[in-house]
């Protein structure tokens, strides 16, 4: 078929090959405005699109270190896990948490479950805590726990309403997603 | 469907001139290694250290034989071939072993660097450029290679023209189609995903005010860093912001009752900005043009002056969101400007000059 249509339209072998490689250059973008995704160097070019209007609420993750030895709670910095506020932010979002749109280009986990979501969260954390206690964030065994919360930001970016999500413990290596359940 | 597959095969492979192809290898290899690369290699520098753990790897930096990250020697030796490479490709000598490895390096720096949430977008349009370069019919022209064949040829006695070697003959145009369409494609995608995400509402001027008047400049500090609620300290420690609906449904809520959907990227608003963002009807008519221009992106592809004039307004596009939220896409706009068809223009402009009203005394004063 290929050959017949080829004498039909005289194309040439080397218009061919240069309709492969156009095909394998274009079809990744073009699937992009498809279905949404961002992967180097295709994109479907989601930046500032999500609607920011006076009542869209804005949230921010915070993760709380829980010693064990009483002493008091300390949030856990980007720069502690070595990396900063913006990637652990989007990383974090896309690659651990999911977002709750099915369309979303920063990461959405398709027919994710509690389960699914908190064998990620406990994935998440052991490698944290492992950095943490690396970098001299932590000492070894210091940590006993990390507690997962979602901020509601207020004007000013003051922190609101927070939700905890769950809380992974240190020694049995798991997260439990606390929130199910709740109102 | 015969009809439809021959106008697909004019779009692509009707033969032109390769000038628009040589132009973009110099100038966009030249820029790639003085402008781009010594930023880059320290990003990829700055990536090899982050905890291996958080790698969120891609196909790209699976697929390259590179290793990832490369060892502190090996980053040095991969900087100085990059920079000599994007030399090489720049002025044409042995032109496409040095764009391919050249366009390799750049997908492996993109790839490396966009390794952990962040995707740089502004890398994104430059890397397809150069592959593209590196096999497309033309791009080899006005190079150092076609001078040392013409002196070759010159030496066994026939001795064509060096214009006409260095020009090369006309080749078949996909390679500058491709570029074009890329283009097209990507300004779509970004009106289309202000529709998706953002509704026609986004055209209410709300969203580019939040981002005009710094509404992600400051960042979410962490509760016990009251010093770092600094212009950009969100890039050392705190997070970015995150936005939901309002009226999420439970069940769509299940992880935390709010309902994240997305982050929202962190703008530095110039005064520019803060002046513009003070006047509501014009945020609207700069929101609305937004959409619009790049929803309108595919009209580049229907002939020379709308190509012309779609490239040259997106400089325009690109130069506003830098000199309003300090976000530079220059690489874009040396692709945009590379991409318009100078020579034609400049006929055009000589030959349409004197028909208008206005520059007629000025056509007449310049004739011999």
């Amino acid at each position: 078929m290929v050959s017949s249509l080829q004498r039909r339209l005289r194309v040439r072998w080397s218009e061919l090959l240069a309709g492969v490689f156009i095909a394998a250059v274009l079809l990744p973008q073009l699937a992009a405005l498809v279905v949404p995704y961002e992967e180097f160097p295709y994109t479907s070019a989601p930046m500032f699109a999500h609607y920011v209007g006076p009542d869209t609420p804005r949230y921010r993750f915070r993760f709380v270190a829980e010693r064990g030895d009483g002493s008091a709670e300390r949030e856990i910095r980007a720069t502690d896990l070595g990396l900063n506020g913006v990637e652990l932010s989007r990383y974090f979002l896309g690659s651990i948490y999911g977002s709750m749109d099915p369309l979303s280009p920063f990461g959405h986990h398709g027919g994710d479950t509690p389960e699914a979501f908190e064998a990620r969260l406990s994935t998440f954390f052991r490698d944290a805590t492992t950095v943490l206690e690396r970098r001299g964030g932590a000492a070894p065994g210091q940590l006993s726990g990390i507690r997962l919360e979602v901020v509601r930001l207020e004007g000013g970016n003051r922190d609101g309403e927070v939700h905890v999500v769950g809380r992974y413990d240190v020694a049995s290596h798991h997260f439990t997603h606390t929130w199910r359940g709740q109102p | 469907m015969t009809s439809a597959l021959r106008a697909l095969r004019r779009f692509w492979f009707s033969i032109e001139s390769p000038r628009t192809l040589a132009l973009t290898r110099i100038v966009l290899c030249a820029y790639a290694t003085v402008a781009m690369l010594p930023h880059d290699l320290g990003r990829l520098r700055s990536a090899g250290r982050r905890p291996m753990e958080f790698l969120d790897s891609s196909p790209v930096l699976d697929l390259l034989p590179i290793p990832f990250p490369l060892p502190e020697p090996m980053l040095a030796g991969f900087g100085y071939l990059m920079i000599g490479l994007g030399l090489l490709a720049a002025i044409g000598l042995f032109t496409r072993p040095a764009l391919l490895l050249f366009a390799a390096g750049y997908w492996y720096i993109g790839a490396a660097i966009s390794a952990w949430g962040y995707v740089t977008h502004s890398r994104a349009l430059p890397a397809h450029v150069l592959l593209i370069l590196a096999v497309a019919p033309g791009a080899t022209a006005w190079s150092v290679d076609r001078l040392v064949a013409w002196a070759w040829r010159r030496r066994r006695g026939a001795v064509p023209p060096m214009r006409e070697v260095l020009a090369g003959p006309a080749v078949p145009r996909w390679g500058t189609q491709l570029i074009l369409v890329l283009i097209a494609t990507v300004m779509l995608s970004a009106g289309l995903s202000k529709l998706r995400h953002g509704g026609l509402r986004w055209a209410d001027g709300q969203t580019l005010g939040f981002y005009l008047t710094g509404g992600t400049t400051w960042t979410v500090a962490p509760v016990d860093a009251g010093a770092d609620t600094a212009v950009r300290s969100v890039w050392r420690a705190g997070y970015s912001q995150l936005s939901g609906p309002s009226d999420a449904a439970p069940a769509a809520a299940w992880k935390d009752g709010f309902g994240i959907e997305s982050y929202l990227l962190r703008a530095t608003p110039t005064r520019l900005a803060r002046a513009i963002a003070r006047h509501r009807w014009l945020v609207v008519v700069l929101s609305v043009s937004a959409m619009l221009f790049e929803l309108s992106a595919p009209v580049l592809l229907l002939g020379p002056w709308p190509r012309t004039f779609y490239l040259l307004g997106a400089v325009g596009f690109f130069l506003g969101i830098k000199f309003t939220m300090r976000i530079s896409f220059a690489a874009w706009i040396v692709v945009c400007l590379c991409a318009v068809d100078w020579v034609w223009l400049a006929e055009q402009l000589r030959s349409g000059l004197p028909r208008w009203p206005l520059c007629r005394p000025v056509a007449r004063a310049a004739q011999p």
